[in-house]
Protein backbone atom coordinates (compact mmCIF):
# COMPACT_ATOMS: atom_id res chain seq x y z
CA UNK A 1 0.00 0.00 0.00
CA UNK A 2 1.59 3.06 -0.96
CA UNK A 3 2.06 5.14 2.20
CA UNK A 4 2.30 8.85 0.51
CA UNK A 5 0.19 9.89 -2.99
CA UNK A 6 0.47 12.87 -4.07
CA UNK A 7 -1.83 13.77 -7.52
CA UNK A 8 -1.74 17.08 -9.98
CA UNK A 9 -0.56 19.11 -6.97
CA UNK A 10 -0.61 22.89 -7.24
CA UNK A 11 0.07 25.38 -4.53
CA UNK A 12 -0.65 29.20 -5.48
CA UNK A 13 -0.51 32.24 -3.05
CA UNK A 14 -2.97 34.53 -5.84
CA UNK A 15 -0.76 35.01 -9.07
CA UNK A 16 2.43 33.40 -7.21
CA UNK A 17 2.60 29.28 -8.21
CA UNK A 18 4.77 28.15 -5.45
CA UNK A 19 4.29 23.96 -6.55
CA UNK A 20 3.17 22.75 -9.88
CA UNK A 21 1.75 19.88 -10.56
CA UNK A 22 3.54 17.69 -8.33
CA UNK A 23 3.17 13.73 -8.47
CA UNK A 24 5.07 11.09 -6.60
CA UNK A 25 3.93 8.37 -4.13
CA UNK A 26 5.94 6.61 -1.67
CA UNK A 27 6.01 3.25 -0.78
CA UNK A 28 6.02 1.97 3.10
CA UNK A 29 9.86 2.18 4.26
CA UNK A 30 11.44 4.48 1.82
CA UNK A 31 13.52 6.93 3.10
CA UNK A 32 13.24 9.92 0.40
CA UNK A 33 15.84 12.84 0.20
CA UNK A 34 13.59 16.23 -0.90
CA UNK A 35 16.53 18.29 -2.31
CA UNK A 36 16.37 21.97 -3.98
CA UNK A 37 17.38 25.62 -4.10
CA UNK A 38 16.27 27.97 -1.26
CA UNK A 39 12.76 28.68 -2.16
CA UNK A 40 12.15 25.87 -4.11
CA UNK A 41 8.92 24.71 -2.48
CA UNK A 42 10.41 22.27 -0.16
CA UNK A 43 8.68 23.61 2.97
CA UNK A 44 5.26 24.17 1.14
CA UNK A 45 5.19 20.57 0.14
CA UNK A 46 5.87 19.62 3.72
CA UNK A 47 3.34 21.61 4.84
CA UNK A 48 0.58 20.20 2.36
CA UNK A 49 1.77 16.88 3.58
CA UNK A 50 1.36 18.12 6.71
CA UNK A 51 -2.11 19.40 6.21
CA UNK A 52 -1.13 23.04 7.82
CA UNK A 53 -1.87 24.23 4.33
CA UNK A 54 -4.45 23.25 1.82
CA UNK A 55 -3.20 22.60 -2.31
CA UNK A 56 -5.25 24.58 -4.50
CA UNK A 57 -5.65 21.93 -7.04
CA UNK A 58 -4.90 17.98 -6.94
CA UNK A 59 -5.29 15.39 -3.88
CA UNK A 60 -2.48 14.71 -0.95
CA UNK A 61 -3.51 11.50 0.77
CA UNK A 62 -1.62 9.91 3.61
CA UNK A 63 -1.92 6.22 4.14
CA UNK A 64 -4.91 6.72 2.20
CA UNK A 65 -6.51 9.51 4.27
CA UNK A 66 -6.34 13.00 4.25
CA UNK A 67 -3.74 14.50 6.06
CA UNK A 68 -5.69 16.72 8.25
CA UNK A 69 -7.16 13.35 9.28
CA UNK A 70 -6.33 12.73 13.80
CA UNK A 71 -5.66 8.85 12.09
CA UNK A 72 -2.61 10.03 10.19
CA UNK A 73 -1.72 12.16 13.22
CA UNK A 74 -1.27 9.17 14.80
CA UNK A 75 1.55 7.35 13.30
CA UNK A 76 3.01 11.13 11.88
CA UNK A 77 5.92 12.47 13.39
CA UNK A 78 7.09 15.88 12.08
CA UNK A 79 10.08 18.58 13.23
CA UNK A 80 10.01 21.34 11.52
CA UNK A 81 13.32 23.23 10.44
CA UNK A 82 12.78 25.72 13.48
CA UNK A 83 10.62 24.63 15.98
CA UNK A 84 9.79 27.02 18.73
CA UNK A 85 8.85 25.76 22.19
CA UNK A 86 7.59 26.11 25.40
CA UNK A 87 10.90 27.67 27.03
CA UNK A 88 9.14 27.94 30.61
CA UNK A 89 9.23 23.70 30.36
CA UNK A 90 12.69 21.78 30.57
CA UNK A 91 13.17 18.70 27.72
CA UNK A 92 11.96 16.18 29.82
CA UNK A 93 8.57 18.01 30.59
CA UNK A 94 8.53 19.39 26.88
CA UNK A 95 8.89 15.96 26.08
CA UNK A 96 5.87 14.61 28.37
CA UNK A 97 3.88 17.49 26.74
CA UNK A 98 4.03 15.59 23.21
CA UNK A 99 4.18 12.29 25.59
CA UNK A 100 0.85 12.65 26.32
CA UNK A 101 -0.59 14.40 23.15
CA UNK A 102 0.72 11.72 21.55
CA UNK A 103 -2.15 9.71 23.55
CA UNK A 104 0.58 6.86 25.25
CA UNK A 105 0.30 5.78 28.49
CA UNK A 106 1.39 7.52 31.52
CA UNK A 107 3.28 4.80 33.02
CA UNK A 108 5.51 4.32 30.07
CA UNK A 109 6.44 8.35 29.76
CA UNK A 110 9.29 8.17 31.92
CA UNK A 111 11.04 5.14 30.50
CA UNK A 112 10.25 6.59 26.60
CA UNK A 113 11.64 9.80 27.85
CA UNK A 114 14.85 8.80 28.58
CA UNK A 115 14.90 6.66 25.39
CA UNK A 116 14.05 9.39 23.21
CA UNK A 117 16.51 11.66 25.36
CA UNK A 118 19.41 8.92 25.37
CA UNK A 119 18.87 8.31 21.14
CA UNK A 120 19.89 12.20 20.73
CA UNK A 121 22.13 12.22 22.93
CA UNK A 122 21.43 15.17 24.88
CA UNK A 123 23.61 15.50 28.20
CA UNK A 124 21.94 14.73 31.20
CA UNK A 125 23.06 17.55 32.87
CA UNK A 126 21.07 19.63 30.77
CA UNK A 127 17.90 17.54 30.67
CA UNK A 128 16.00 19.58 33.83
CA UNK A 129 17.25 22.49 32.66
CA UNK A 130 14.58 25.27 31.04
CA UNK A 131 14.29 24.99 27.30
CA UNK A 132 15.16 28.52 26.98
CA UNK A 133 18.86 28.41 28.11
CA UNK A 134 19.05 25.99 25.61
CA UNK A 135 21.96 26.59 22.72
CA UNK A 136 20.68 25.82 18.70
CA UNK A 137 22.10 22.30 18.21
CA UNK A 138 19.97 21.31 21.90
CA UNK A 139 16.96 22.35 20.74
CA UNK A 140 17.32 20.63 17.59
CA UNK A 141 18.02 17.58 19.29
CA UNK A 142 14.88 17.97 21.43
CA UNK A 143 12.99 18.57 18.56
CA UNK A 144 14.33 15.32 17.21
CA UNK A 145 13.66 13.23 20.94
CA UNK A 146 9.84 14.87 19.99
CA UNK A 147 9.97 12.92 16.75
CA UNK A 148 10.60 9.52 18.29
CA UNK A 149 8.40 10.22 21.69
CA UNK A 150 5.10 9.54 19.46
CA UNK A 151 6.78 6.30 17.75
CA UNK A 152 6.08 7.31 14.15
CA UNK A 153 5.25 5.04 10.59
CA UNK A 154 5.99 8.16 8.77
CA UNK A 155 8.90 11.21 9.72
CA UNK A 156 8.93 13.91 8.15
CA UNK A 157 12.06 15.85 8.84
CA UNK A 158 12.93 19.46 7.51
CA UNK A 159 16.55 20.56 7.93
CA UNK A 160 17.13 17.75 11.10
CA UNK A 161 20.80 18.37 11.06
CA UNK A 162 20.68 22.01 10.95
CA UNK A 163 22.72 23.49 13.77
CA UNK A 164 23.75 19.96 15.26
CA UNK A 165 28.06 19.72 15.29
CA UNK A 166 29.47 16.93 13.12
CA UNK A 167 28.25 14.05 16.20
CA UNK A 168 25.22 15.48 15.89
CA UNK A 169 24.60 14.82 12.01
CA UNK A 170 26.27 11.55 12.32
CA UNK A 171 23.42 11.10 15.49
CA UNK A 172 20.63 12.00 13.07
CA UNK A 173 22.47 9.63 10.31
CA UNK A 174 21.84 6.60 12.68
CA UNK A 175 18.63 7.62 13.61
CA UNK A 176 17.28 7.79 10.12
CA UNK A 177 18.91 4.49 9.19
CA UNK A 178 17.33 2.94 12.31
CA UNK A 179 14.27 3.64 11.32
CA UNK A 180 14.75 2.76 7.62
CA UNK A 181 15.25 -1.13 9.10
CA UNK A 182 12.08 -0.57 11.24
CA UNK A 183 10.24 0.02 8.00
CA UNK A 184 9.45 3.80 8.71
CA UNK A 185 8.71 6.31 6.14
CA UNK A 186 11.05 9.25 6.18
CA UNK A 187 10.93 12.28 4.10
CA UNK A 188 13.81 14.52 4.83
CA UNK A 189 14.59 17.81 3.33
CA UNK A 190 18.70 18.32 3.75
CA UNK A 191 20.90 20.93 2.56
CA UNK A 192 23.71 18.18 3.82
CA UNK A 193 23.67 16.37 0.55
CA UNK A 194 26.26 13.63 1.61
CA UNK A 195 24.14 12.93 4.26
CA UNK A 196 20.94 12.60 2.20
CA UNK A 197 23.31 10.45 -0.19
CA UNK A 198 24.28 8.35 2.76
CA UNK A 199 20.64 7.64 3.97
CA UNK A 200 18.04 8.10 1.15
CA UNK A 201 16.60 5.23 -1.44
CA UNK A 202 15.46 8.08 -4.03
CA UNK A 203 15.68 12.01 -4.04
CA UNK A 204 13.71 14.43 -5.58
CA UNK A 205 14.84 17.66 -6.61
CA UNK A 206 12.66 20.39 -6.59
CA UNK A 207 13.53 23.79 -8.70
CA UNK A 208 10.66 26.68 -8.89
CA UNK A 209 8.11 24.50 -7.84
CA UNK A 210 8.44 21.56 -9.67
CA UNK A 211 9.95 18.09 -9.49
CA UNK A 212 13.11 18.39 -12.02
CA UNK A 213 14.12 14.76 -11.00
CA UNK A 214 13.33 12.06 -9.19
CA UNK A 215 15.71 9.12 -8.90
CA UNK A 216 16.77 6.16 -7.02
CA UNK A 217 20.07 7.46 -5.83
CA UNK A 218 22.02 4.44 -7.05
CA UNK A 219 20.53 5.21 -10.56
CA UNK A 220 22.06 8.54 -10.17
CA UNK A 221 25.26 8.03 -8.67
CA UNK A 222 26.17 5.50 -10.95
CA UNK A 223 25.14 7.19 -14.25
CA UNK A 224 26.81 10.14 -13.00
CA UNK A 225 30.72 9.55 -14.35
CA UNK A 226 33.67 11.68 -14.35
CA UNK A 227 37.05 10.91 -16.12
CA UNK A 228 40.16 12.21 -14.46
CA UNK A 229 43.24 12.68 -16.17
CA UNK A 230 46.75 13.84 -14.61
CA UNK A 231 49.65 15.21 -16.66
CA UNK A 232 52.99 16.87 -15.49
CA UNK A 233 52.78 20.52 -15.43
CA UNK A 234 52.86 22.25 -18.78
CA UNK A 235 50.43 24.17 -21.19
CA UNK A 236 48.20 21.79 -22.39
CA UNK A 237 45.14 23.14 -22.62
CA UNK A 238 44.65 24.09 -25.96
CA UNK A 239 45.30 20.20 -26.89
CA UNK A 240 43.02 19.00 -24.70
CA UNK A 241 40.38 21.22 -25.00
CA UNK A 242 40.77 20.63 -28.80
CA UNK A 243 40.18 17.07 -27.92
CA UNK A 244 37.19 17.49 -26.37
CA UNK A 245 35.78 19.48 -29.16
CA UNK A 246 36.46 16.63 -31.29
CA UNK A 247 35.00 14.07 -29.22
CA UNK A 248 32.27 16.29 -27.84
CA UNK A 249 32.98 15.85 -24.13
CA UNK A 250 32.72 18.63 -22.03
CA UNK A 251 35.32 19.04 -19.14
CA UNK A 252 34.26 19.66 -16.03
CA UNK A 253 37.31 21.63 -14.19
CA UNK A 254 40.53 21.79 -15.76
CA UNK A 255 44.18 23.34 -14.25
CA UNK A 256 47.82 22.93 -14.79
CA UNK A 257 48.01 19.21 -14.53
CA UNK A 258 45.12 17.69 -14.77
CA UNK A 259 41.67 17.45 -16.48
CA UNK A 260 37.77 16.40 -15.63
CA UNK A 261 35.55 15.12 -18.18
CA UNK A 262 31.96 14.45 -17.92
CA UNK A 263 31.89 10.80 -19.48
CA UNK A 264 27.88 9.74 -20.83
CA UNK A 265 28.83 6.70 -22.12
CA UNK A 266 31.75 4.47 -20.55
CA UNK A 267 32.97 3.36 -24.07
CA UNK A 268 34.37 6.95 -24.93
CA UNK A 269 36.93 6.51 -22.16
CA UNK A 270 39.78 4.59 -24.82
CA UNK A 271 39.11 6.84 -27.66
CA UNK A 272 39.40 9.84 -25.13
CA UNK A 273 42.96 8.65 -23.90
CA UNK A 274 43.84 7.56 -27.34
CA UNK A 275 43.00 10.70 -28.98
CA UNK A 276 44.80 12.77 -25.51
CA UNK A 277 48.34 10.79 -26.10
CA UNK A 278 47.86 11.81 -30.16
CA UNK A 279 47.46 15.28 -29.08
CA UNK A 280 51.12 14.89 -26.94
CA UNK A 281 49.40 14.97 -23.59
CA UNK A 282 51.79 12.78 -21.68
CA UNK A 283 49.35 11.07 -19.41
CA UNK A 284 50.44 9.82 -16.09
CA UNK A 285 47.18 8.83 -14.67
CA UNK A 286 43.40 8.30 -15.48
CA UNK A 287 40.61 7.58 -13.26
CA UNK A 288 36.87 7.47 -13.29
CA UNK A 289 35.06 9.02 -10.19
CA UNK A 290 31.55 8.93 -9.70
CA UNK A 291 29.31 12.52 -9.21
CA UNK A 292 28.25 12.78 -5.95
CA UNK A 293 24.93 14.18 -5.50
CA UNK A 294 26.68 17.94 -4.15
CA UNK A 295 27.90 17.97 -7.98
CA UNK A 296 24.88 16.66 -9.59
CA UNK A 297 22.78 19.27 -7.28
CA UNK A 298 25.26 21.99 -8.65
CA UNK A 299 24.53 20.94 -12.20
CA UNK A 300 20.81 20.64 -12.15
CA UNK A 301 20.85 24.09 -10.16
CA UNK A 302 22.62 25.49 -13.27
CA UNK A 303 20.34 23.60 -15.61
CA UNK A 304 18.40 25.49 -17.25
CA UNK A 305 14.76 24.33 -16.74
CA UNK B 1 -11.43 19.91 25.66
CA UNK B 2 -7.54 18.60 25.97
CA UNK B 3 -6.45 18.16 29.46
CA UNK B 4 -2.64 17.37 28.57
CA UNK B 5 -2.48 21.38 26.82
CA UNK B 6 -4.60 22.75 29.53
CA UNK B 7 -2.25 21.26 32.23
CA UNK B 8 1.02 22.61 30.34
CA UNK B 9 -0.67 26.16 29.75
CA UNK B 10 -1.75 26.32 33.14
CA UNK B 11 1.85 25.46 34.20
CA UNK B 12 3.53 27.74 31.94
CA UNK B 13 1.71 30.74 32.28
CA UNK B 14 2.40 30.60 35.94
CA UNK B 15 5.75 30.03 35.98
CA UNK B 16 5.92 33.17 33.73
CA UNK B 17 6.95 36.38 36.00
CA UNK B 18 4.86 38.79 33.92
CA UNK B 19 1.72 36.61 34.98
CA UNK B 20 2.97 36.53 38.53
CA UNK B 21 3.44 40.18 38.46
CA UNK B 22 -0.42 40.47 36.97
CA UNK B 23 -1.74 38.48 39.57
CA UNK B 24 -0.15 41.08 42.14
CA UNK B 25 -1.03 43.57 40.35
CA UNK B 26 -4.75 42.86 39.70
CA UNK B 27 -5.51 40.29 41.82
CA UNK B 28 -3.91 41.84 45.05
CA UNK B 29 -2.51 45.53 45.31
CA UNK B 30 -5.19 46.73 43.06
CA UNK B 31 -8.05 45.74 44.89
CA UNK B 32 -6.16 46.29 48.39
CA UNK B 33 -6.08 49.96 46.76
CA UNK B 34 -9.53 50.12 45.84
CA UNK B 35 -10.61 48.81 49.85
CA UNK B 36 -9.76 52.51 51.17
CA UNK B 37 -12.13 53.82 48.50
CA UNK B 38 -15.38 55.09 50.01
CA UNK B 39 -17.30 53.09 47.86
CA UNK B 40 -15.35 50.05 48.33
CA UNK B 41 -18.65 48.17 49.08
CA UNK B 42 -19.87 49.03 45.44
CA UNK B 43 -16.58 48.12 43.73
CA UNK B 44 -16.63 44.74 45.61
CA UNK B 45 -20.06 43.64 44.51
CA UNK B 46 -19.32 44.72 40.79
CA UNK B 47 -15.96 43.28 41.08
CA UNK B 48 -16.31 41.64 37.56
CA UNK B 49 -16.09 45.08 35.73
CA UNK B 50 -16.87 44.57 31.73
CA UNK B 51 -14.18 46.65 30.22
CA UNK B 52 -11.37 45.94 33.16
CA UNK B 53 -12.08 41.91 32.33
CA UNK B 54 -11.66 42.64 28.65
CA UNK B 55 -8.76 44.20 29.07
CA UNK B 56 -7.42 41.47 31.54
CA UNK B 57 -8.76 38.98 29.32
CA UNK B 58 -6.63 40.00 26.10
CA UNK B 59 -3.39 40.96 28.13
CA UNK B 60 -3.49 37.15 29.69
CA UNK B 61 -3.93 35.85 26.16
CA UNK B 62 -1.00 38.23 24.59
CA UNK B 63 1.29 37.17 28.29
CA UNK B 64 2.11 33.82 26.66
CA UNK B 65 4.50 34.52 23.64
CA UNK B 66 4.53 31.25 22.29
CA UNK B 67 1.65 31.02 20.24
CA UNK B 68 3.79 31.22 16.82
CA UNK B 69 3.18 28.67 13.55
CA UNK B 70 6.31 27.19 14.47
CA UNK B 71 5.02 26.40 18.10
CA UNK B 72 1.43 25.25 16.76
CA UNK B 73 2.18 23.47 13.90
CA UNK B 74 4.09 21.02 16.36
CA UNK B 75 1.33 20.79 18.53
CA UNK B 76 -1.53 20.40 15.52
CA UNK B 77 1.36 17.35 14.25
CA UNK B 78 -0.28 15.75 17.02
CA UNK B 79 -3.91 13.72 17.49
CA UNK B 80 -6.05 16.51 18.58
CA UNK B 81 -8.33 18.68 16.35
CA UNK B 82 -7.54 22.46 16.35
CA UNK B 83 -10.62 22.73 18.22
CA UNK B 84 -9.87 20.77 21.28
CA UNK B 85 -6.81 23.05 21.00
CA UNK B 86 -8.39 26.25 21.21
CA UNK B 87 -11.36 25.37 23.80
CA UNK B 88 -8.43 24.36 25.83
CA UNK B 89 -6.30 28.11 26.06
CA UNK B 90 -10.03 29.63 26.69
CA UNK B 91 -10.64 26.83 29.35
CA UNK B 92 -6.90 28.24 30.81
CA UNK B 93 -7.34 31.80 30.13
CA UNK B 94 -10.34 31.85 31.91
CA UNK B 95 -9.62 29.76 35.00
CA UNK B 96 -6.29 31.95 35.77
CA UNK B 97 -9.26 34.84 35.47
CA UNK B 98 -11.36 33.45 37.64
CA UNK B 99 -8.51 32.75 40.20
CA UNK B 100 -7.10 36.69 39.87
CA UNK B 101 -11.18 38.03 40.51
CA UNK B 102 -11.28 35.11 43.17
CA UNK B 103 -8.25 36.98 44.52
CA UNK B 104 -9.46 40.28 44.65
CA UNK B 105 -12.67 39.16 46.08
CA UNK B 106 -10.66 37.48 49.16
CA UNK B 107 -8.64 41.10 49.29
CA UNK B 108 -12.25 43.03 50.02
CA UNK B 109 -13.40 39.80 52.21
CA UNK B 110 -10.14 40.52 54.29
CA UNK B 111 -11.54 44.32 55.11
CA UNK B 112 -14.15 44.34 58.16
CA UNK B 113 -15.47 47.78 57.31
CA UNK B 114 -16.76 46.00 54.07
CA UNK B 115 -18.90 43.48 55.66
CA UNK B 116 -21.81 45.75 54.82
CA UNK B 117 -22.13 45.12 51.11
CA UNK B 118 -25.28 43.70 50.15
CA UNK B 119 -24.77 41.32 47.74
CA UNK B 120 -23.41 38.02 49.31
CA UNK B 121 -20.18 36.32 48.14
CA UNK B 122 -21.86 33.58 46.43
CA UNK B 123 -23.41 35.64 43.85
CA UNK B 124 -20.25 37.42 43.21
CA UNK B 125 -18.56 34.42 42.20
CA UNK B 126 -20.90 33.21 40.20
CA UNK B 127 -20.30 36.58 38.41
CA UNK B 128 -16.65 36.22 38.52
CA UNK B 129 -17.25 32.45 36.86
CA UNK B 130 -19.69 33.20 34.17
CA UNK B 131 -18.28 36.81 33.48
CA UNK B 132 -14.69 34.91 33.18
CA UNK B 133 -16.02 32.86 30.81
CA UNK B 134 -17.20 35.07 28.83
CA UNK B 135 -14.31 37.18 28.32
CA UNK B 136 -11.89 34.65 27.87
CA UNK B 137 -14.09 33.86 24.74
CA UNK B 138 -14.10 37.12 23.28
CA UNK B 139 -10.15 37.49 24.17
CA UNK B 140 -9.60 34.35 22.50
CA UNK B 141 -11.50 35.24 19.57
CA UNK B 142 -9.36 38.56 19.30
CA UNK B 143 -5.90 36.05 19.76
CA UNK B 144 -7.18 33.79 16.64
CA UNK B 145 -7.06 37.20 14.46
CA UNK B 146 -3.93 38.01 12.45
CA UNK B 147 -1.84 41.11 13.76
CA UNK B 148 -4.36 43.26 11.44
CA UNK B 149 -7.43 41.61 12.03
CA UNK B 150 -6.67 42.24 15.94
CA UNK B 151 -5.77 46.16 15.01
CA UNK B 152 -9.62 46.35 13.22
CA UNK B 153 -11.17 44.46 16.17
CA UNK B 154 -9.32 47.16 18.91
CA UNK B 155 -9.94 49.87 16.46
CA UNK B 156 -14.09 49.26 16.47
CA UNK B 157 -14.15 48.33 20.24
CA UNK B 158 -12.13 51.68 20.51
CA UNK B 159 -14.51 53.85 18.46
CA UNK B 160 -17.53 51.93 19.95
CA UNK B 161 -16.42 52.68 23.32
CA UNK B 162 -15.28 56.51 22.65
CA UNK B 163 -18.73 57.12 20.83
CA UNK B 164 -20.94 55.40 23.69
CA UNK B 165 -18.72 57.62 26.10
CA UNK B 166 -18.91 60.39 24.09
CA UNK B 167 -22.81 60.47 23.67
CA UNK B 168 -23.14 59.93 27.03
CA UNK B 169 -21.00 63.09 28.08
CA UNK B 170 -22.66 65.34 25.49
CA UNK B 171 -26.42 64.25 26.50
CA UNK B 172 -26.08 64.58 29.97
CA UNK B 173 -23.76 67.07 31.15
CA UNK B 174 -24.42 69.80 28.10
CA UNK B 175 -28.26 70.52 27.83
CA UNK B 176 -28.04 68.58 24.66
CA UNK B 177 -30.82 65.98 25.98
CA UNK B 178 -33.02 66.66 22.79
CA UNK B 179 -30.30 65.79 19.82
CA UNK B 180 -32.13 62.92 18.65
CA UNK B 181 -29.20 61.59 16.77
CA UNK B 182 -26.70 61.48 19.58
CA UNK B 183 -29.27 59.48 22.07
CA UNK B 184 -29.71 57.15 19.26
CA UNK B 185 -25.67 57.03 18.79
CA UNK B 186 -24.94 55.73 22.13
CA UNK B 187 -27.64 54.06 22.44
CA UNK B 188 -26.56 52.21 19.56
CA UNK B 189 -22.75 52.11 20.24
CA UNK B 190 -23.43 50.29 23.85
CA UNK B 191 -26.01 48.34 22.18
CA UNK B 192 -23.26 47.03 19.98
CA UNK B 193 -20.36 47.15 23.20
CA UNK B 194 -22.67 45.00 25.05
CA UNK B 195 -22.63 42.45 22.73
CA UNK B 196 -19.24 41.98 23.13
CA UNK B 197 -18.88 43.13 26.59
CA UNK B 198 -22.57 42.03 28.20
CA UNK B 199 -21.81 41.76 31.90
CA UNK B 200 -23.89 39.29 33.82
CA UNK B 201 -25.09 40.56 37.78
CA UNK B 202 -26.45 37.20 38.74
CA UNK B 203 -27.95 38.79 41.89
CA UNK B 204 -29.47 41.73 40.25
CA UNK B 205 -31.08 39.50 37.58
CA UNK B 206 -32.20 36.72 39.76
CA UNK B 207 -32.69 38.27 43.08
CA UNK B 208 -35.91 39.21 42.89
CA UNK B 209 -39.42 38.26 42.43
CA UNK B 210 -39.76 37.08 38.81
CA UNK B 211 -36.03 35.95 37.83
CA UNK B 212 -34.75 37.53 34.81
CA UNK B 213 -32.78 34.80 33.10
CA UNK B 214 -31.60 37.07 29.98
CA UNK B 215 -28.16 38.27 31.51
CA UNK B 216 -27.38 35.06 31.76
CA UNK B 217 -28.48 33.63 28.37
CA UNK B 218 -26.82 36.49 26.40
CA UNK B 219 -23.69 35.84 28.73
CA UNK B 220 -23.37 32.19 27.69
CA UNK B 221 -24.69 32.83 24.31
CA UNK B 222 -21.78 35.44 23.74
CA UNK B 223 -19.31 32.85 25.11
CA UNK B 224 -20.39 30.15 22.40
CA UNK B 225 -20.50 32.46 19.49
CA UNK B 226 -17.01 33.64 20.11
CA UNK B 227 -15.97 30.53 20.54
CA UNK B 228 -17.02 29.17 17.51
CA UNK B 229 -15.92 31.88 15.83
CA UNK B 230 -12.44 31.67 17.23
CA UNK B 231 -12.78 27.44 16.33
CA UNK B 232 -13.79 29.11 12.49
CA UNK B 233 -10.47 30.94 12.39
CA UNK B 234 -8.25 28.49 13.47
CA UNK B 235 -9.56 25.72 11.39
CA UNK B 236 -9.61 27.87 8.56
CA UNK B 237 -5.89 29.19 9.20
CA UNK B 238 -3.25 28.32 6.99
CA UNK B 239 -0.14 27.58 9.22
CA UNK B 240 3.52 27.74 7.61
CA UNK B 241 6.67 28.02 9.36
CA UNK B 242 8.04 29.06 6.55
CA UNK B 243 6.99 32.07 6.95
CA UNK B 244 8.23 33.26 9.96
Amino acid sequence: MTVISIENMTKSYGKNIVLKNISFSVEPGEVIGIIGPNGAGKTTLFNCLLGLVQPSTGVVLVNGESPRSIAVHKIRGFLPERPAFDTRLNAREFLLFHHQLAGLPFREAKRDIEAALDTVELDPKTRNKHIRKFSRGMLQRVGLAQVLIGRPKICILDEPASGLDPTGVSMVRRIVEKWRHEGTTVLVSSHHLDEVEKTCSRVAFLRAGEIARFNMMSELTLSAVRFMIHWQAGNFAPAVEAVAARLELSIEMQSITCACFEILDRMQVPLLLEELLKAGVPVEEALFERKNLESLFVDWVNEQP
Amino acid sequence: MNLTILIARVIVQWRRPWFLFMVLMYGVLFPLALTLSPTAATVKQSIPQPYYLLILAIYIQQAIPTETDGYLLLVFSRPLTRSSYMLSRWATNAFSMIVICTLSLCVFDMVPTLEMCPVPDSYILWNIFINCMEYAAVAQFYNQLRPFGQFIFATALAIVVGIGQLATLLTTGTGMTKVEYMEQAASSAQGFSSMLTANCNTYEALNRLNPDWSPLVIALSNTAIFLLLSACVVNGRELSYAEE
